[in-house]
């Protein structure tokens, strides 16, 4: 009898216990996994564009630059990766890989060996290839908003350069520095230095240039995350607070997640280009076929 | 794109070094001078130096990092490559037309052998970093094949034939890059310039044995 009751206490608690504690578990998870975070955590993780060193539990982690370089790097291959994908033409298609062959070949041997020290070697590979200028001495420091956004622009650049489109993000940055640098000459003409805080734009002057020229251009063309617009827009039109300081792993995730829009988007127009151009001429041939029969 | 053209660059000389072997076997096999022989081990041991730097370069383009042990090894084997040929190619000057030449044939395949097993971590562990050590082996090079330049020279003194005097420019040109290899930054104007050198140094080499041995 006590063997029968032991027995069926044992088989209670294998076939009851357990699986309500997994039932429970399951249902815990499923509810953190609504939180936008977990998802665009999920969702970076899915396409392969995490660094090693990103964990969900440590995201309000400040990045460090090497961090910051591999996850940039690996959305710009990603965005390649996609442009190849997204093109029609099998001939174009094959180019481009070659192209991408050829792009990360290295054979800078101090450089290669200096990288093979970190565990994200891929990643600092690709980065030589987009970011071009990377340091391996300097990847231990902490990034600043405008910081990632620099390396950003470079990796974005050298993209918009493959497309051959002329105008890059680093030159219209360039313009915009050029522009600030104007507004402050007309601010010092106008008024004098005393009624500064009441002219509208005077944070153009006392704020850092290069930020700002980040600030704009990133509003122009959507590529800062609407947590931080929001979030400086609610108190003051100002970068600095959200440009110059310190980003977390999350922050970086939320710019990367803009950048991957904006390839999304460019990768887009260029591939369809051909196909678009094709449609015209169609369209103009037919018109002008049109036009000319109605004249005849 | 320095490291393409790098790569083009050792593309080509490795080829050269393939035809010249060929065309030195070819001449041997004629019956002319047996020294022929060493000379043709001691380019295709270049050979084979030079591919496994071309196959360990190109795997970079499949977003794959060589280890650290390779890496470091590579400087190594390639300084070792170019000493190794240097002085096969003065062996076959020196003991030119003679039975002995023939004796360093061995000695420079089980040498490339074993400077192949270095690319295992245990082996070669040992070694110090390439930068100042690497450079004894450079400049032991450098005398040997300044020493076979001056024998083409002093060669070319005695009898006026054209192919020696311009086997002693090819080898003075050698000489000159792998000078200006050390001292030069990657990526200058005058890198690009000492990978010209070093290719019309080769490229002099072939011509010469393939016209000669055609």
């Amino acid at each position: 009898m006590r063997l029968l009751t032991s027995l069926l206490c044992t088989s209670l608690i294998i076939f009851f216990f357990i699986p309500v504690q997994a039932v429970q578990n399951y249902s815990i998870r499923d509810t953190n996994k609504s939180s936008e975070v977990e998802i665009l955590f999920e969702e970076f993780d899915r396409l392969n564009l995490l660094p090693q060193s990103f964990d969900i539990d440590k995201l309000n982690d400040e990045i460090l630059l090497i961090d910051c370089i591999c996850l940039i790097s690996r959305v710009s291959d990603w965005g390649e990766k996609l442009w190849i994908q997204r093109t029609s033409s099998s001939i174009n298609r094959f180019f481009f890989k070659v192209r991408r062959y050829f792009g990360y070949l290295n054979s800078d041997t101090d450089y290669l060996l200096d990288a093979s020290e970190y565990p994200d070697a891929n990643s600092l590979l690709m980065a030589k290839r987009w970011i071009n200028e990377v340091r391996l001495t300097e990847i231990d420091m902490t990034v600043k908003g405008w910081q990632m956004m620099e390396l950003e622009y470079k990796a974005l650049s050298h993209m918009l350069c493959m497309a051959r489109i002329p105008r890059t993000l680093n030159q219209e940055i360039a313009l915009l520095l050029t522009e600030i640098d104007e507004v402050r000459t007309n601010i010092l003409l106008l008024y004098s230095r005393n009624d500064f805080d009441k002219v509208a734009g005077s944070d153009l002057y006392s704020g850092d240039r290069l930020m700002w020229a980040y600030y704009l251009s990133g509003l122009q063309h959507e590529l800062l995350p609407s947590k931080f617009i929001e979030s400086s827009f609610s108190q003051r039109p100002s970068p600095k607070n959200i440009l110059n300081k310190r980003l977390t792993k999350l922050d970086a995730l939320l710019i990367a997640d803009r950048m991957i829009d904006y390839i999304d988007r460019f990768t887009g127009d260029v591939t369809g280009y051909d196909k678009k151009l094709s449609e015209l001429k169609t369209i103009v041939t037919s018109r002008s076929r049109l036009i000319t029969g109605v004249i005849n | 794109m320095n490291s393409i053209i790098k790569l083009a660059f050792e593309i080509l000389i490795a080829l050269l070094l393939l035809g010249t072997s060929i065309f030195m076997f070819i001449h041997y096999r004629r019956g002319e001078d047996v020294s022929s022989l060493t000379f043709a081990t001691a380019s295709l041991a270049l050979f084979a130096v030079l591919v496994v730097e071309i196959s360990i370069v190109s795997i970079t383009g499949a977003l794959f990092v060589p280890s650290q042990h390779t890496l470091r090894y590579l400087s190594w084997y390639i300084a070792f490559g170019y000493l190794l040929y240097a002085v096969g190619v003065f062996w076959s000057i020196f003991f030119s037309n003679k039975r002995l030449s023939v004796y360093m044939i061995p000695v420079i395949v089980f040498i490339s052998v074993l400077l192949g097993f270095g690319f295992i971590n245990e082996f070669t562990s040992w070694l110090p970093k390439f930068g100042e050590s690497g450079l004894y082996v450079l400049i032991l090079t450098w005398v040997v094949l300044l020493t076979v330049s001056i024998s083409y020279f002093l060669h070319w003194v005695n009898n006026k034939h054209p192919f020696r005097i311009y086997m002693s420019i090819a080898f003075l040109l050698l000489t000159v890059s792998l000078i200006l290899h050390t001292v030069l930054p990657v990526s200058s104007f005058f890198w690009y310039v000492n990978h010209i050198i070093r290719l019309a140094g080769f490229s002099i080499i072939f011509f010469q044995i393939q016209t000669g041995s055609a």
